[in-house]
């Protein structure tokens, strides 16, 4: 398969710190790929990376086999688009004009758009669902509305790759399954390649081909959710003891934190 | 070319504002201390001889000239507000609230005691001090606290203590006959405006307004965050910076022209905002023409209130925009 995503020896530092040091994977073109890890092990730092916002210290990235310093600013958002984490927003657009936004790499300088491009967001809010939604203000939407906001712009931005900080944080159980059938559905049907990140172990298990585990900004393990979740590596990484098993649903691995009181502990 | 919808949204709201500019622009030239004339201004529009000579005159030497002047100066410190709220992404953001019309002023006064001439030495001072000040509150207000927002608003208000401190200081120094006139530039004054000092004014600050329409998409982009932003083609730091030098030095020019007016950078974006939506592509043609209406119409009040001559346009700018920021601030809190 050909690599949508390679990256070569990324490093980073933030005040002296590395958070991110000597990491190198490959993402296949197609692929659902999900990055996992403790807080603070870099994974948000590397999505920047992968996406120009910030700049490897060390290191390359190369998209579709050419590397990020080549594209042009625009160029490079018209293939890789990012949702990065939700952040209060002060200043009411629509949920039209947020999506609209996504066009911004396909405009020109003053950024008038023209109604291929309205006809591009109605698809893109029709996709995740929120085209009801449309003339409503976004400061007025759930924390599971304004996400699919935030995907139906990267969409509209009509990338080749999307990146995704956390999608499902502090989202309730439907609508974290929600955004990744969504992002499962945007695989399969726009053959947009997915990398996210997520916190959420056992949702990454159920929708990723490929995980990659961080652990203080190095590679802990990388390849199939079976073979990254083992224990032996899971409780060195997480610092707690954990049971593996099967999920009930199939066939991918499921991660159950063991708790220090043994009162919790049934048999 | 087809239409776009934003391009009539913009020509929509434009052409509803520029009606009401030429109302205000009507309404500042047809009063005055002086007397009212309607039928004067009438009269020469349509090219006939006038009733009264001297009104006349008063008409097109005096207010004419003024209300130009009140409508650029409207125009640019608006404006300055609109992108100061968009680039802190803070609703309270303004020129004089966050100190830069006070950095300016003092660069300006500075400029003035060495001796320069208004333009362009007197202006590179205040653009100096503008930068100064804008560069220290940001110093002062950065970090990631959530504070921030506040601490915006605080470092304006030390900064601003701290330029008319200065201010006071350097006037008291210097006893200058050229600065006599200074208690009224504190509080913002468009009295001495006159054509030759029009057309500097306006060939330094409409380059500014055409490159910050400009980047008014990129401001729409910037509002949802610079990832964001980044992530969609923006290059964030250019246009942060671009943004923020030519803001300053609209607002300093301006200063050195007009004094101290404070608060219209919060009046005219908030309400354009809540009629228009935040979008800047329509937000900085509506700020342009809706400011500069304001201010003349806030000139006018001032040159027509008072029982003996009149008071300075900072007065009633400051009378009317305190109040509004209040509302705001609560608002914000809540």
């Amino acid at each position: 398969m050909n690599a949508a995503l390679t990256a070569h020896t990324l490093s980073y530092s933030f005040k002296n710190n590395r958070v991110v040091q000597g990491v190198s994977f490959t993402v296949s073109a197609g692929a659902f790929f999900v990055v996992i890890g403790p807080n603070g092990s870099g994974k948000t730092t590397l999505l920047k990376m992968l996406c120009g916002i910030a700049k490897p210290e060390t290191g390359t990235v190369e998209i579709f086999g050419r590397k990020l310093r080549e594209y042009g600013r625009a160029a490079l958002a018209r293939a890789v688009a990012l949702v990065p984490q939700i952040m209060p927003l002060n200043f009411p657009f629509t949920v039209q004009e947020a999506v609209l936004l996504g066009r911004t790499p396909h405009l020109g300088l003053i950024g008038l758009e023209r109604h291929a491009d309205l006809e591009i967001a109605r698809q893109a809010m029709e996709f995740t669902d929120i085209d009801h939604l449309s003339q409503r203000k976004i400061d007025q939407l759930s924390g599971g509305e304004l996400q699919r906001v935030f995907i139906a712009r990267a969409i509209c931005q009509q990338p080749r790759i999307i990146l995704l900080d956390e999608p499902t944080a502090s989202l309730d159980l439907s609508h974290q399954v929600r955004i990744m059938d969504l992002m499962e559905k945007l695989r399969v049907e726009q053959g947009i390649t997915v990398v996210l990140v997520s916190h959420d172990v056992n949702l990454a298990a159920m929708y990723a081909d490929t995980l990659l585990l961080l652990e203080k900004g190095h590679i802990a393990g990388s390849g199939s959710p079976a073979g990254v979740l083992c224990r032996e590596v899971i409780e060195s990484v997480y610092g707690c003891p954990v049971v593996i098993d099967k999920n009930p649903l199939g066939q991918t691995p499921r991660v159950t934190p063991v708790p220090a009181l043994s009162s919790k502990i049934g048999e | 070319m087809t239409s776009t919808p934003v391009l009539n949204r913009i020509l929509s709201a434009s052409v509803i504002l520029l009606i009401v500019l030429l109302a205000a622009v009507f309404l500042g030239i047809s009063t005055g201390p002086a007397g009212t004339g309607f039928k004067e201004v009438l009269n020469s529009l349509s090219g006939k001889q006038p009733d009264d000579q001297f009104l006349e005159s008063v008409i097109w030497r005096l207010r004419f000239p003024r209300v130009l002047m009140a409508a650029l100066v409207g125009a640019a410190l608006s404006l300055g507000g609109l992108v100061f709220q968009a680039i802190l992404r803070n609703p309270l953001a303004e020129p004089y609230i966050l100190g830069v019309s006070g950095g300016s002023a003092i660069g300006a006064i500075i400029g003035i005691l060495l001796g320069l001439a208004r333009f362009p030495g007197v202006s590179l001072c205040a653009f100096i001090g503008s930068m100064g000040t804008l560069l220290l509150v940001l110093f002062i207000s950065s970090g990631r606290t959530i504070l921030k927002k506040d601490s915006l608003l605080l470092s304006g208000v030390i900064i601003n203590a701290f330029c008319s401190a200065v201010i006071m200081f350097l006037i008291s120094m210097a006893q200058d006959y050229r600065l006599h006139s200074i208690m009224y530039w504190m509080m913002g004054d468009l009295s001495s405006a006159d054509l030759s000092q029009i057309g500097i004014l306006a060939c330094m600050v409409i380059p500014c307004f055409l490159l910050i329409f400009l980047l008014a998409h990129a401001m729409n982009a910037l509002l949802m965050g610079e990832d964001m932003a980044g992530s969609m083609g923006i290059h964030v730091r250019a246009v942060i910076a671009g943004l923020l030098v030519t803001t300053s030095f609209m607002v300093s020019v301006t200063v050195c022209y007009c004094g101290l007016l404070g608060f219209v950078g919060l009046v005219m974006p908030h309400m354009l905002r809540l009629l228009l939506g935040p979008d800047h592509r329509v937000l900085v043609p509506a700020c342009l023409i809706g400011g500069g209406a304001y201010m003349i119409i806030c000139d006018m009040l001032a040159r027509v209130l008072p029982r003996q001559g009149e008071m300075p346009c900072g007065v009633i700018t400051a009378m009317i925009g305190a109040p509004v920021f209040i509302f705001l601030l609560r608002r914000a809190r809540r």
